[in-house]
């Protein structure tokens, strides 16, 4: 196998139908015996044709291993209908066979299906004939545009180990790209060079690129997969010279300014001062003013899913329409909070799914996303008023992706976004246990921040409050047995911050009798039941978005004429720099037993070096929680009996 | 009950002269909130409220008719948001002629009206498909304000299309204020109608025309109860069939089963000729082989060895299948090409086989047995020598094995003289098992060290069989990793080789260690036997008296496990649950913890759903089954150090 990889260490051979003995001879991946298939070579040349249309060229060729990897040999070319053309695609499989004879199988012209996937959309789409483990697919297609701003981003590292990967772009003098690279930055070949005087020709290459594969607690595996964006910066105008579209952050947020759909549209107009008017009136503090605003907004304008981070439409048909995209709700509040004398600003960031901001590339394609930042001397804020649920001092969970740029007009620039909310929760539980083993008594959960949020998103799917209680709060095993009434849930409005839920409970049999032993399980609600951490290992962090704290707090009165036979050790686990801990003490006064846990991530981002112990720190606090309670009929508790 | 007219005959028996439609009297066209029942407002059970359905299909003859709907729905809320979106299919058999649509406001002023933007024409393509041709328009009217009624009203041509539209005078999710469906035919066009728990029409005979008429007023939704047949299963239907048709001038009829088997053969006559290279591997594949069931076998597995699914649905409305030569050139084909090309090889082998059209899938409607229509998707294989059916798209399932969404259902077995209903096998709790034998040495700590055979046959072997045939490496350790319902573990050797094997059973060896496992408090120590096998789902009691059947799982299975424990030194027994035996006609169970008098503890389940549908009034029963298996389950052995 490493030999196989050792001959392969020049560029492959990649010339079409030309399979070289060390492609045929390669069935192995280091560190990844578990491909499914390999991609031996993928390359994408982009070039202007002497029209002037860009041409992306794209040419693979994939070793398939099992049945597993026949995907592989299914492509879907996806192209914008009135902008792209796809042109000469060809495909071919080839077997070799025991004899070293090698069967070619011709995609077929009849095979390559057009479709329109909807109004913008148009996708080709086909399948290789002949599939087998073994089997080397290969296949290329041109697409062709007249729009300069449509150049392809290449992926560098995909699904399945790339043996080689390829991409060059060769810019005619008279355009210029921004290109941006993510993730790791060893290269093969990384080249520039001017070509004859009038063309620019890039090369980025790369050689056994791993497999990136999807985990918990990602924000987007985009985020650290090998790629290279590219962006349009400027053109040569024959009559003024050479135009730039970007060069810098600065000069990025000037033409933002000058935009209809960006600048223009958070300048307040005369409509827009006496719709926030009335809205505002009589409200002299610029808090209330900024609150009332949100509150409006969410409460009123329905965002249509769409994620912009400019405008759709001019802000006096946002507020005709009340609907729009996050661009126009965002801007639009900006603009209302301008005129209520509010001072705020737009900030610009990449969602969680969107992947990272790389500050170093002055490139917009990078956000998909505003924010309404709101300064008021004495205190900032972020607002999004996207969803009707959420309360001003809270941002979703996708925003919360480290940077946002603040697109100040003059010296625009970054903005950690750091959330101080929390998901966070106290549980408080008056029990009495009776001799035949039933828990009763009542139980009160206080959800606050996104626990808050959290519930109220699930208030909704509910008919009644007892059924939501059951399912939402109490674990799956308990859900039949157990009997409330006096169930009383407040704050499940928006407008308040806390959520509490309140309730009588009765567990028939929950902890288990024998002889003049009863064994109870203290934990009615875990913080964890099971480990969200599966894997082994992991090379890239654990994002959790927001921290987290638990609070839980049981005091239990004993069935007459029981006492205590053993309790739990009490625990303390911590990780480093008290990124998570967990707390717990159970105390006995006489017949009454007090446990109290604590749990908290105290910061929701934790590097691949610590993921070891932070698994194992979850697999502890499992483990802890389980730890039951013995009590023993009898007056007191007997000597230990010297084991 | 289903009943089956001719439509052409019954209407000379019928007085004619019904009066033309008319909405009720005084009926509110404007659809105000004020003139909706006022329950529907209050309650929470709905989202929404269909106003107004009229639907009217005219028939002018074997080919040609035409669909006028005119729909009002009230949306309620946020969730009742989808009942207002309209989605009509359309494909080169049915046109979309006419499409408009306004929203009024609750007091029924008109606020918005259908624009072209409002709409999207989406390929209704599903996932798997590489090409089809079926189309859907969204119609997408939405307010800020609720409640607010939607209005559409669109038409559809049909032309050659076999499947006419179904009615349901009821509806799952909404209720229904007034609704009206007319079927209109040409006199002398005959048209089939079949009903299922609806009533009859009225009929209006006219010079030209006869009119069915089906009325509906102030009809509640559907409730389906808890764990009740699916509501495709229970849904009240007007089932509407052509009796002569045409599609791409294939003429044909639906007056019987025969007939309508008759046009499909004619479909794929003549479409099995294998080339001289199949041919040739056949003859020596089949050299050797003693009778017709192990040529059959030896084809299917050559099959399975050559192809992959891929669904292309093209020729004759999607009807007819592909050559088999278009299966030998490029190694894959839908289920009508997969189906034909085994076809070619078993008459290739001189081996009688039929193709069968069958409703595939779970929770399906029964096929009207009485009433020749079209409510197949899927095509296997009959054998009638052997009796055995053949599922051709998939590479791994276990020859003669067709899985539950083929078993237990009427399948239309095409021969050459006509078609005919033939039932397919039902399987049995014992053909669909699980058997599990596990090892676990536990520690001081309670760590546990777990070595695990399992053995999964029929169904429950499709359903590891699936999960794992579709991955490999990797991804099969992830789905290991979310199947084994375990707080925090370590695999440390599993196999997956019996995945391909094409066994109708299927053995998965595996070694794990489970940090503790068993909780310690003090000198105890807590086990609980029941490894893995929780029965954690149980339905709500009902408040009402049960009137749907229950349908506890998708096919009778029988699960055993068999673990034994081997305890660290000096523990004894405190406590072990009691053996728990229960027997009714629809299930058993029975666990049994024994401690042996070498010190190990050996636990044994047996669980054992038999029926596919249980009756009604044995709801409260099997709740209570179901429930004392949920305490079993969970039970624990308490163990004690020392004396």
């Amino acid at each position: 196998m490493l030999l196989a990889l050792g001959a392969m260490a020049q560029e492959p051979e990649t010339r079409w139908g030309k399979i070289s003995d060390d492609q045929w001879e390669l069935f192995q991946f280091p560190d990844d015996p578990d491909a499914t298939a390999l991609v031996l070579f993928d390359v994408g040349r982009v070039k202007f044709n002497t029209d002037g249309e860009l041409e992306f060229h794209r040419h693979r060729r994939v070793k398939i291993l099992d049945e597993a990897g026949y995907g592989w040999g299914t492509v879907f070319i996806a192209y914008l209908d009135d902008e792209e053309r796809v042109k000469k695609i060809k495909g071919e499989t080839y077997i070799r066979g025991a004899d070293g004879k090698v069967e070619k199988h011709r995609l077929n012209r009849d095979d390559i299906f057009e479709e329109q996937v909807d109004g913008e959309t148009r996708q080709q789409r086909f399948t290789l004939p002949a599939l087998a483990p073994g089997a080397i697919i290969e296949y290329e297609y041109r697409i062709e545009t007249d729009n300069p701003f449509l150049i392809p981003d290449w992926y560098f590292q995909l699904g399945e180990p790339v043996i080689w990967t390829d991409f060059e772009a060769r810019i005619p003098n008279y355009i210029t790209y921004a290109f941006a690279v993510r993730g790791e930055q060893r290269f093969a070949i990384r080249e520039a060079k001017e070509i004859g005087g009038h063309s620019m020709e890039y090369r980025w290459a790369k050689r056994y690129v791993p497999a990136l594969r999807e985990e918990p607690f990602m924000t987007t595996p985009d985020d650290y997969r090998a790629r290279l964006e590219a962006q349009l910066s400027g053109y040569f105008d024959p009559n003024r010279g050479m135009r730039s579209f970007i060069t810098t952050w600065d000069e990025l947020s000037e033409q933002l300014h000058d935009l209809d759909v960006f600048g223009k549209h958070i300048r307040p107009s005369r409509q827009v001062r006496r719709y926030a008017e009335p809205l505002v009136a009589g409200l002299d503090d610029p808090h209330a003013r900024m609150v009332a605003l949100y509150d409006h907004l969410r409460h009123e304008f329905t965002w249509d899913g769409t994620r912009t981070f400019y405008a759709s439409e001019p802000a006096r048909k946002v507020l005709e329409a009340q609907r729009g995209t996050s661009g126009d709700l965002v801007l639009t509040l900006i603009a209302l909070l301008r005129a209520a004398d509010v001072n705020a600003h737009p900030v610009l960031i990449s969602t969680r799914a969107n992947g990272k901001m790389q500050p170093v590339y002055p490139l917009l394609s990078q956000f998909d996303h505003v924010l309404a930042y709101v300064d008021l001397g004495d205190a900032r804020y972020l607002l999004d008023p996207t969803d009707p649920l959420r309360p001003w001092d809270l941002l979703p969970e996708a925003a919360l992706n480290e940077l946002g740029w603040i697109v100040f007009e003059k010296d625009p620039g970054w903005l950690r976004i750091e959330e101080d909310a929390m998901h966070r929760r106290g549980v408080n539980v008056f029990a009495r246990l009776d001799a035949d083993g039933t828990l009763h008594g009542t139980f009160s959960f206080v959800d606050d921040e996104y626990s808050a949020l959290d519930l109220r998103y699930r208030w909704h799917d509910y008919d009644d409050p007892e059924t939501f209680v059951r399912e939402v709060f109490l674990p799956e095993s308990l859900h039949e047995t157990v009997v409330l009434d006096s169930v009383r849930v407040s704050g499940y409005r928006d407008e308040d911050a806390v959520f509490r839920t309140d309730a009588h409970f009765s567990l028939p049999g929950y902890a288990q009798v024998a002889g003049d032993f009863i064994y109870l399980n203290p934990t009615l609600v875990q913080v964890l039941h099971e480990n969200p951490l599966k894997n082994p290992n992991r090379t890239f962090p654990v994002d959790m978005a927001y921290r987290r704290g638990q609070f839980y707090r049981l005091q239990l009165q004993l069935p007459a004429g029981y006492v205590v036979e053993e309790l739990p050790e009490d625990q303390r686990l911590m990780l480093p720099e008290r990124k998570a801990h967990f707390q717990r003490r159970t105390q006995a006064q006489g017949t009454e037993i007090l446990l109290q846990a604590q749990y908290a991530i105290s910061d929701p981002i934790f590097p691949p070096l610590l993921y070891a112990n932070l698994r194992s720190f979850f697999d502890e606090v499992i483990a802890a929680e389980a730890e039951p309670l013995v009590f023993r009929r009898g007056e007191e508790p007997v000597a230990n009996d010297g084991e | 009950m289903k009943r089956f007219f001719l439509l052409a005959t019954l209407a000379l028996l019928l007085a004619p002269a019904v009066q033309a439609q008319a909405l009720p009297e005084g009926f509110d066209e404007t659809f105000a909130i004020t003139s909706m029942n006022p329950l529907w407002l209050l309650s929470d059970a709905q989202d929404a409220v269909i106003r107004l359905e009229y639907q009217r299909f005219d028939v002018y003859n074997g080919r040609k008719a035409r669909l006028k709907v005119r729909k009002a729905v009230t949306v309620l809320n946020v969730d009742g948001q989808e009942f207002g979106v309209l989605a009509v299919g359309h494909d080169q058999f049915r046109k979309l002629k006419k499409l408009e649509g306004r929203l009024r406001d609750a007091s029924g002023e008109v606020v918005q009206r259908l624009k072209r933007d409002d709409q999207e024409d989406y390929s209704a393509i599903s996932g798997i498909s590489l090409y089809e041709d079926n189309r859907v328009r969204v119609a997408n009217l939405v307010h800020n304000e609720y409640p607010y009624t939607v209005e559409y009203e669109y038409e559809v041509e049909y032309d050659g299309y076999l499947a006419w539209p179904s009615w349901y005078p009821q509806r799952k999710d909404t209720p229904i204020q007034f609704a009206q469906f007319e079927v209109a035919a040409r006199k002398g066009v005959p048209v089939r109608y079949a009903l299922e728990g609806t009533e009859e029409p009225a009929i209006i005979e006219e010079e030209a025309r006869t009119t069915y008429r089906w009325v509906v007023e102030n009809q509640e939704r559907f409730e389906r109860e808890p764990w009740g047949p699916t509501w495709s299963q229970q849904a009240p239907t007007i089932y509407l069939a052509p009796t002569r048709f045409e599609m791409e001038g294939k003429p044909g009829s639906m007056e019987s089963w025969a007939s309508f088997g008759q046009w499909y053969h004619g479909l794929s006559e003549n479409r099995q000729q294998l080339s001289a290279a199949t041919q040739a591997r056949y003859d020596s594949l089949l050299a050797d082989a003693v009778d017709d069931r192990e040529k059959a076998r030896r084809l299917y597995q050559d099959m399975q060895d050559r192809t992959r699914y891929v669904s292309v649905q093209l020729g004759i409305g999607g009807w007819q299948p592909f050559e088999a030569s278009y299966v030998e050139e490029r190694s894959y084909g839908d289920c009508k090409a997969l189906t034909n090309y085994m076809l070619a090889a078993l008459k290739y082998a001189e081996i009688e086989a039929y193709p069968a059209l069958i409703s595939s899938g779970r929770g399906r409607a029964e096929v009207p047995v009485d009433f020749p229509c079209i409510p197949f998707n899927h095509v296997i294989l009959y054998l009638p020598e052997a009796d055995l059916w053949l599922e051709n798209t998939s590479q791994t399932i276990p020859f003669g094995h067709i899985g539950a969404s083929n078993e237990d259902r009427y399948a239309l077995v095409v021969k050459p003289e006509g078609g005919e209903l033939i039932r397919t096998p039902v399987s049995t709790a014992q053909d669909n098992r699980q058997i599990r034998h596990a090892h676990v040495t536990l520690n001081l700590k309670g760590d546990a060290v777990v070595d695990m055979t399992t053995t999964y046959t029929g169904n429950q072997q499709d359903h590891i069989r699936t999960a794992l045939s579709e991955i490999s490496g990797h991804d099969r350790e992830q789905w290991l990793r979310h199947y084994l319902d375990l707080p925090n573990y370590e695999v440390s050797s599993v196999s997956f080789e019996d995945a391909g094997n094409r066994e109708r059973s299927i053995t998965l060896p595996l070694e794990l260690t489970v940090n503790k496992y068993a909780a310690r408090t003090g000198k105890r120590m807590f086990l609980k036997p029941n490894l893995l096998e929780r029965m954690e789902s149980v339905p709500p009691a009902m408040d009402e008296p049960r009137t749907q059947p229950i349908v506890p799982f998708h096919y009778p299975y029988a699960d055993s496990d068999t673990i034994t424990y081997t305890l660290p030194r000096g523990f004894r027994l405190e406590a072990a649950p009691e053996t728990v035996e229960l027997s009714h006609d629809f299930g058993y169970y029975k666990a049994e913890t024994r401690i042996c008098e070498d010190g190990t503890i050996t636990y044994i389940r047996q669980l054992e759903i038999r029926q596919r549908r249980i009756p009604a009034e044995a709801y409260d029963d099997f709740r209570a089954f179901l429930l004392a298996v949920s305490k079993a389950d969970d039970a624990q052995v308490v163990l004690v150090r020392g004396r």
